[in-house]
């Protein structure tokens, strides 16, 4: 059997302080594609909100999600396991969902903080972004592995489709 | 190019208590988007939504639970295949033992033969 290092916990920090940080940067791409995206999964649908919610985010987000991976692999190419890759990918989703949860239940403190609490136990009690990420973690892991970036291409391509119809059902049955 | 034997099994591990995480959220889906559109006075239709997040609550336990299965009961993976996919792993012809190779890599380190 193969005899990969430990994980170290700088990197699980590593990927979800910069989940966290590639929220920003995906709000940031979303508003420079769509200029408005606010609202969906709460409010009813728009054309606008439809098409920024099932194509820009799965698209924006889940390139911007592994931003701690990348930065592992480049700063230190370190021999880890490939379920080590697929567990950082799960936190930096983790990290990302954190942030934008919180965003959203502060977009509704308007209404009272139970509401913005209860939206905030929906959100986190839906880990998209983990699933998503997890399965670009497992294709990154693989390009490293293998050498081969098509399994990343494969992999970050289902994780955008799975986002995708999520945010679809969300934005259609309600 | 394949992939090695029990690729998948240790991501199973991580995706199955994830998608049973997934499988509680649509469960109570009907009952706190409810709660959130009264309290913004929007409209739903709460027995629609229902329906959907019970499709959705049996899709992504059934999932967790087969994800569980084979990540518990699957093939291990040896991660020195992939190094042996790559060729970064070689195997001596003399003694048949595998070491790293390097650039350098001329004779074997366990039997010190030519490779």
């Amino acid at each position: 059997m193969s005899k990969t290092n430990k994980l170290p916990s700088k990197y699980i920090f590593i990927s979800f302080g910069l989940g966290m940080v590639s929220a920003f940067i995906a709000i940031w791409g979303e508003f420079g594609l769509m200029f408005n995206n606010d609202g969906y999964g709460v409010i009813g649908p728009t054309a606008l909100g439809v098409f920024s919610a099932v194509v820009i985010a799965p698209l924006v987000e889940e390139l911007a999600k592994p931003l701690g991976l990348y930065i592992i692999q480049g700063e230190e190419e370190p021999d880890i396991s490939l379920q080590s890759w697929v567990l950082l990918g799960a936190i930096s989703g983790l990290g990302f969902a954190v942030l934008e949860n919180l965003l959203y239940a502060s977009g509704l403190m308007g209404y009272g903080t139970d509401v913005a609490f209860t939206l905030l136990l929906l959100r986190s009690l839906l880990p998209l972004h983990m699933i998503a990420s997890a399965i670009t973690g497992l294709g990154f892991g693989l390009w490293i592995k293998t050498r081969n970036g098509f399994y990343f291409v494969i992999c970050i391509f289902i994780a955008m489709l799975i986002h995708a119809l999520f945010n679809f059902s969300a934005v259609f049955v309600g | 190019m394949k992939l090695p034997k029990g690729t998948l099994t240790g991501s199973m591990k991580i995706l199955a208590p994830l998608l049973i995480w997934m499988s509680a959220g649509w469960f109570s889906y009907p009952y706190l988007i409810g709660y959130i559109y009264d309290a913004v006075g929007e409209s739903i239709d709460i027995e629609e939504l229902r329906t959907f997040s019970l499709i959705m609550t049996v899709v992504c336990l059934g999932l967790g639970i087969l994800f569980l299965i084979l990540g518990v009961k699957g093939p291990k993976l040896d991660e020195d295949d992939f190094k042996r996919m790559t060729g970064q792993l070689v195997m001596c012809e003399h003694c048949r033992l595998e070491m790293k190779k390097e650039v350098s890599t001329i004779t074997c380190e366990h039997c010190g033969k030519f490779i």
